[in-house]
């Protein structure tokens, strides 16, 4: 019968601790540190915030949801146009907010769904309060900055924009892009909100284009 | 000081001792839970070579993070913590369960007579059936009923919510319950 040996791992620990000359690391350092996590926190935050405001402004300017109005035919503007880029960028930086303020001590005995939902409205609400503000107006007008806010889903099939001139037969709209285009409308363009339309009007329409023009299928605004 | 005195400090007085300069102080907090720490590393990761490295590595590394530590905290929740992250990482690295066959019968020692019946029959469940359980209930179980812990220390070492113990702590029963009608019903 054999008998279990007890380690005494003390003295490995101890001969580990003076050979390799182990130190215990200073208050200052461990407080550097601290601090250098929680700018990093800060920051994390305040990057979540920018990116989450510039898909909540791009999702206001492409009006993505707009399309799902004229049916399964809407669906695939719906899709291309939604700023998935920002969305996902947006939901991994708040995700990865959430890994490290799980780190903190007063997360675990707050309760983690507690924790995610205060950081997920604090970050909506800030980035809606960005987007208000008018900051995005702002940076759009920097050349180097324009990119962020250039819709890549404008598509054939699909145009959104503001009424610039309007008239019976068609009108011309500026795209969030800052292109201009000339919609036609024909006998079998469905308006269900009625063909009023007036420089200023936000529209968005599916169609496609003939000799240059977008023949409008459907608008709406 | 002698070893007579240090044995009968605190666990935050040796501590106190230690980031003070009294490096050889530190031998009394590794005495002190070697023992609970390994068993617990045992558990977890159900090879005695891997559970003592892991240990190791946990005593060094809480030595050197040692002003790290919380006094709002008790000092052995801390460690447990320690090695705790050091057997996750190894598990982590093998990816894989090793059979019972290699669990020591550690548990069947610690009963205590005057423990009431749940607990001495979870335990004897536990020893015969935990590795069947997922790591996440294991290590619940393991904290609660082989080194009964506190659902408050608990919380402190896996830094979770107590709510969520809790819960863990119920379906792991009720888990290990089933694993256990199951084996029972196959004899």
């Amino acid at each position: 019968m054999t008998k279990d040996k007890k380690p005494d791992m003390a003295e490995s620990v101890m001969a580990k601790i003076t050979t390799d000359h182990i130190c215990i690391k200073s208050k200052t350092t461990i407080m550097v540190g601290t601090i250098a996590i929680g700018m990093g926190l800060g920051l994390l935050v305040a990057l979540s915030v920018i990116i989450t405001s510039v898909a909540l402004h791009n999702i206001a300017s492409w009006g993505p949801f707009g399309y799902l109005w004229f049916g399964v035919i809407g669906l695939l503007p719906f899709i291309q146009t939604l700023p998935w880029v920002w969305i996902g960028l947006s939901f991994a930086l708040i995700l990865l907010g959430f890994k490290v303020l799980k780190h903190y001590d007063f997360s675990y005995r707050t309760g983690y769904r507690m924790i995610l939902l205060t950081f997920c409205c604090t970050v909506l609400g800030l980035a809606f309060i960005v987007d208000k503000i008018g900051i995005h107006q702002h940076i759009s007008r920097q050349p180097l900055l324009r990119q962020i806010y250039i819709s890549t889903g404008d598509g054939n099939h699909w145009m959104s924009g503001e009424v610039i001139i309007a008239s019976q037969s068609g009108m011309v709209i500026v795209t969030p892009n800052q292109q201009q285009v000339v919609i036609r409308v024909t006998k079998s363009t469905k308006l269900p909100a009625g063909s009023n339309f007036q420089p200023g009007t936000k529209v968005q329409t599916i169609g496609s284009f003939v000799d240059n023009f977008f023949e409008a299928e459907g608008i709406r605004f | 000081m002698d070893q007579a005195k240090l044995n009968q400090l605190s666990d935050e007085a040796v501590v106190d001792l230690v980031c003070r300069g009294n490096q050889e102080a530190y031998a009394t907090i590794v005495k002190r839970y070697q023992q609970p720490l390994l068993r617990y590393a045992r558990y977890l990761l159900s090879n005695p070579d891997d559970a003592m490295d892991a240990v190791q590595e946990g005593f060094i590394a809480a030595y050197k993070y040692l002003n790290s530590f919380n006094p709002s905290m008790k000092f052995s929740s801390w460690l447990y913590r320690i090695v705790h992250n050091q057997a996750m990482n190894t598990l982590r690295k093998r990816k894989n369960v090793v059979s019972t066959d290699e669990l020591p019968n550690i548990v069947a020692t610690k009963i205590n007579h005057e423990e009431d019946q749940e607990r001495r029959e979870l335990k004897r469940q536990l020893d015969n059936h935990l590795q069947e359980l997922p790591t996440k209930y294991r290590v619940v179980l393991t904290l609660y009923y082989i080194e009964e812990k506190s659902y408050q220390e608990i919380s402190d070492i896996l830094r979770m919510p107590i709510n969520t113990i809790a819960t863990h702590l119920s379906r792991a029963k009720s888990q290990l319950k089933k694993i256990y009608q199951m084996n029972e019903g196959a004899l």
